[in-house]
């Protein structure tokens, strides 16, 4: 899970914990999965993640453990407090292949994902310490 | 966990109190229960 920094302008990994300590941090505004769904408070699917460019940033994600297999799949949605996504939620699929790593998520998927997030969302912005 | 259930649990951690332990808590539950749903590690 990403969340904006207290200005705003920036996604930082809040969990899991191994992604939230250092420097995580990149622009809302960057050409990145997470900042897109911020920035249009629209939830996406990427089936094909592991092809397309993406930050360097997410490479780090599976460097941190030498036998986690590259993200192949992956679907976002916005956490939102009224109309501000003040976080991003990503679930991904891993595998050393697209094939290996299980079925393409689905429009139903993000819908499901929607719905915990929105459940979830008062109690989260509520809780949320400032982040630098 | 249904998302009733899950919406509880967080209030239950946001009622103990608002501190970084309360939010950490409370992300690695929602962590969880989306792992859960979808199959894949947290």
């Amino acid at each position: 899970m990403l969340v904006r920094t207290n200005d705003n302008l920036r996604l930082k990994f809040e969990h899991p914990p191994a992604l939230s300590a250092g420097v995580n941090v990149f622009p809302v505004a960057s050409t990145s999965f997470a900042g897109e769904v911020a920035r249009t408070s629209r939830g996406a699917i990427d089936n094909g993640f592991a092809a397309a460019k993406h930050l360097g940033f997410y490479e780090r994600i599976h460097r941190n453990d030498a036998r986690m297999e590259p993200i192949q799949k992956l679907m976002a949605v916005p956490m939102r407090a009224g109309q501000f996504s003040f976080a991003v939620v990503e679930v991904g699929r891993r595998g050393a292949t697209a094939a290996e790593a299980g079925p393409d998520f689905a429009p139903s998927d993000l819908g499901r994902l929607a719905e915990v997030c929105e459940a979830v969302a008062p109690t989260l912005s509520r809780l949320r310490p400032r982040i630098t | 966990m249904g998302t009733k259930e899950l919406a509880a649990a967080l209030e239950q951690i946001g009622a103990a109190g608002a501190d970084d332990k309360a939010w950490r808590k409370a992300l690695a539950v929602v962590a969880e229960a989306i792992a859960s749903l979808f199959g894949v590690p947290p």
